[in-house]
């Protein structure tokens, strides 16, 4: 049992919200994993299947780890008619992505999308691990993995 | 009830003296950011204004850089990691402050100088920090003026409520004066100006006032009164008085009462949650206590997107020093009235954003949209009265507080009061964030403040996916009008499209972004968006037939009219709006061709003569399709079987020279080289 989940019994009333638990455990693991979620059903007092009815829900859990770097490309409004599908046509071909597979057989990056970052005058943004790039080109694609690549 | 007099609490006022004012002066390099003391204390609002206006109109220099989430995309930390740095010996201190709202001149630094002229510098980067560091060190009357956006002073030096307390003087850019001249800064005018996480500046800007003024000098009902007679109506959308939906709450019989602030501001292309929770985070906390206090609630909700990471940080920081300092939990201020607030992370799901699904992910379910009613107002979170609102409409709440009904009435239409907060985004010069009064016309914010090039512009989206793709014209934006123009305001995102931007292929988009985000309830919604993205699809690729249109109109028409809630309903919205106005591009591509040379599939790259070889597009083709000719006119072509259409070519080329062309077209074109 980790620390995070047990924290549940302290919170009151009105704190025990199930997603925030979620949030917590998939910021500790980078994913969801079934061991955690029937720990946490176990506490709440609520069956797994509902849980997982939470988790498949939502677009940000993951149930499988992912790659060590990741890589949000957005798709709002503004990113999209000003080039974001490029940036992802680039990045799939890099990182030779199959369909339905969103990490790259090294394991190094995670492609995933968001739905509006709230900074269209940067248009098109990329997330690279939590940081926001604006106006990126599709040919800058190959720079920015080489980077992350250096890093290791 | 308790008196304002008998409220002094321990003032902080000292500390804050001695750990800006006179350390900084003994110890040069160390500047000592300003914290909350550990302590719980009920501090009062005075000593709070006092100390606020210490760091916000001191007699230092005071540099702001706007580090919201546009700001980073631009590189703004870099600037203020290096401006931070710097040995200032004391006379200048550095701020990380939020969004001012002009996006499109992120990274923004402004300087307010000790006599109250304020300095805008836009668009920074390294090589003009030292006007900057100029500007901020010497004295009056020597300051240096290239670079410099413009100049305004404070009417009143020393006082600073908002961005309307102060008068241009100069204006180097006149872009810059453009953008904020027809605007009216009510609830966003302390965006920008200072650091969103400290509350002693916020109750400086005349932060707290309405809460005062509602806990002390107002009973409940009379609140409610204000509120409804000002005429607000939900900014999320909908467009529900606001004073109404209170008094709901106000009369029912239950006494245990929610209220929920809406941050799960899910439409592409809006953005002016974020950028007030980021910038100014407890203008939203008050109106969420002037809520909470009218309808008799001790506990609120804020729920917010997971996808604003600053947001939520924010948040936290300013429901912390709420709490320390005593403006939230037991008996704030020192009167009886109680009240937490806890945050609520969604995880991504635009279907959240609709209040009874959001209720259902509270209680740990799937986030279905429920049969109303009933409403929530009336039975909502854990079955009790629950008051949601959107979290421009609680920003405005102190306002109206503060100012009163009428006044709230002098700018917008009569149906449609008060101002309303837009985003500018697309292909326009200006972008960002703007306050202006509702009914404002189109002309004004596209081409006024956002500068955009009245030829070029083909279509407007308002309201996010579930609004409508309508053509460019000019009218004026209240709730009314732009619904009888077949879109909606919705929460006030306007993405401006030129004519470079293929209808059919946005609609495809926008379909694809509802099909994935249907919650899968209705099989009409989930099934028949899927189908009308796959005929979408199928005219994107060229391989349309003659019935696809009658089949596109009669799906969409069929979703709109058997789906269950709002999303369902409005799905279609930019298929049937698009179909109505671009109606020749649909056809164009059922015949094979893309107007716009957008879609992939039907479009080829050339390189027009006279061509430099300065062979940019040549290495940045990832897929070898530019290559040499090698016959008698030996020049770089783009081979069109190897052509992957990644636009590298057409990105790179410092001449313009790479041309786009739809299969027709091309043909011709074809003939004419060879």
């Amino acid at each position: 049992m980790t620390e995070k989940l047990a924290a549940w019994e302290k919170l009151s009333r009105n704190d025990k919200l199930l997603i925030n638990m979620l949030h917590l455990i998939q910021e500790e693991q980078g994913y969801i994993s079934r061991n955690r979620l029937a720990e946490l059903a176990e506490k709440a007092e609520v069956p797994v299947s509902q849980l997982q009815g939470l988790v498949s829900f939502f677009n940000s859990f993951r149930t499988y780890p992912a790659g060590k770097h990741r890589i949000s490309v957005c798709y709002g409004t503004a990113c999209y008619a000003k080039g974001a599908p490029l940036i992802n046509d680039r990045l799939v071909d890099e990182l030779k992505l199959k369909d339905n597979i969103d990490t790259s057989s090294d394991g190094l990056v995670t492609l995933e999308h968001v739905y509006c970052v709230g900074a269209c005058s940067r248009a098109p943004l990329i997330v690279v691990d939590g940081e926001i790039s604006g106006k990126i080109k599709s040919h800058q694609v190959p720079l920015i993995l080489e980077s992350l690549r250096r890093k290791e | 009830m308790i008196s304002r007099s008998e409220l002094k609490g321990p003032s902080v006022h000292k500390y804050q003296v001695c750990k800006s004012g006179l350390e900084s002066k003994k110890n040069p390099i160390g500047l000592a950011t300003y914290k909350v003391p550990d302590f719980p204390v009920n501090v009062s609002l005075e000593s709070l204004i006092a100390e606020g206006k210490i760091t916000l109109c001191s007699n230092q220099s005071r540099i702001n850089v706007g580090v919201a989430t546009c700001g980073r995309a631009a590189g703004a930390m870099d600037i203020y990691n290096n401006l931070e740095k710097r040995d200032w010996c004391g006379a200048v201190r550095v701020f990380k402050v939020g969004c001012i709202g002009a996006c499109y001149a992120e990274p923004l630094v402004h300087i307010r100088t000790p006599e109250g002229k304020h300095y805008f510098y836009g668009n920074v980067d390294m090589s003009i920090f030292w006007h900057i560091i100029k500007t901020a060190e010497e004295k009056p009357g020597t300051k240096t003026l290239p670079f410099l956006w413009a100049i305004t002073q404070e009417s009143k030096t020393g006082i600073l409520r908002g961005i309307q307390d102060m008068e241009l003087i100069k204006v180097q850019n006149s872009g810059f004066r453009d953008f904020f001249q027809p605007q009216v800064r009510r609830i966003s005018g302390r965006c920008g100006l200072i650091d969103p996480e400290n509350i002693a500046e916020f109750a400086a800007m005349g932060g707290f006032g309405a809460l005062e003024k509602a806990l002390f000098r107002l009973k409940r009902k009379q609140i409610i009164d204000i509120i409804r007679t000002s005429g607000l109506r939900g900014r999320g959308g909908a467009g529900f008085p606001t004073g109404d939906k209170m008094n709901i709450a106000y009369e029912n019989a239950d006494l245990v009462r929610y209220v929920i602030a809406n941050a799960d501001e899910g439409d592409p292309g809006a953005y002016m949650d974020r950028v007030l929770l980021e910038s100014d985070p407890f203008s939203v906390l008050e109106g969420m206590m002037i809520t909470a206090l009218a309808i008799g609630a001790s506990q609120g909700y804020i729920y917010v997107r997971h996808e604003y990471p600053m947001a939520v940080h924010a948040l936290k920081k300013a429901i912390n020093c709420a709490h320390k300092v005593g403006f939230l939990g037991n008996n704030v201020l020192g009167s009886s009235f109680s009240f937490d607030i806890t945050l609520v992370e969604s995880g991504g799901a635009f279907i959240c954003g609709e209040e009874t699904a959001m209720l259902q992910i509270m209680g740990g379910k799937r986030g279905e949209p429920q049969l109303r009613p009933p409403y929530p107002v009336r039975q909502g979170f854990q079955n009790h009265p629950t008051v949601i609102n959107n979290i421009e409409t609680l920003a405005n709440i102190p306002w109206i507080i503060l100012n009163g009904a009428e006044a709230y009435r002098e700018l917008g239409t009569p149906k449609s009061p008060g101002t309303k907060i837009f985003c500018l985004a697309g292909d326009i010069k200006r972008m960002g964030f703007i306050e202006v009064p509702l009914g404002t016309s189109t002309k004004v914010l596209i081409e006024k403040i956002g500068a955009g090039d009245k030829e070029s512009i083909k279509a407007l989206q308002i309201g996010g996916p579930s609004g409508g793709i309508v053509p460019y014209k000019d009218f004026s934006l209240d709730y009314e009008t732009v619904e009888s123009a077949g879109a909606i305001i919705g929460s006030g995102g306007l993405v401006t499209l030129n004519k470079k931007r293929c209808m059919v292929d946005i609609a495809r988009h926008m379909v694809n972004f509802m099909a994935s985000e249907s919650c899968g309830k209705c099989s009409i919604c989930r099934g028949g968006l899927l189908e009308l993205e796959a005929r979408l699809l199928t005219l994107t690729s060229g391989k349309g037939y003659p019935s696809i249109l009658t089949e596109i109109e009669a799906l969409s028409k069929a979703i709109s009219s058997i789906s269950l809630c709002g999303f369902g309903k409005t799905a279609a919205t930019p298929v049937t709006t698009t179909l109505t106005y671009f109606r020749d591009e649909y056809e164009a591509h059922v015949n094979g061709k893309c107007p716009a040379v957008f879609c992939k599939p039907l479009i080829n790259f050339e390189i027009v003569l006279p061509c430099r070889e300065c062979h940019a597009c040549h290495s940045v083709c990832p897929s070898g399709a530019v290559k040499r000719r090698t016959d008698k006119n030996e020049r770089l072509v783009v081979d069109s079987k190897l052509c992957i259409k990644c636009w590298a070519c057409y990105e790179a080329c410092p001449f313009d020279r790479i041309r786009i062309v739809s299969e027709e077209l091309h043909g011709k074109d074809d003939r004419n080289h060879s």
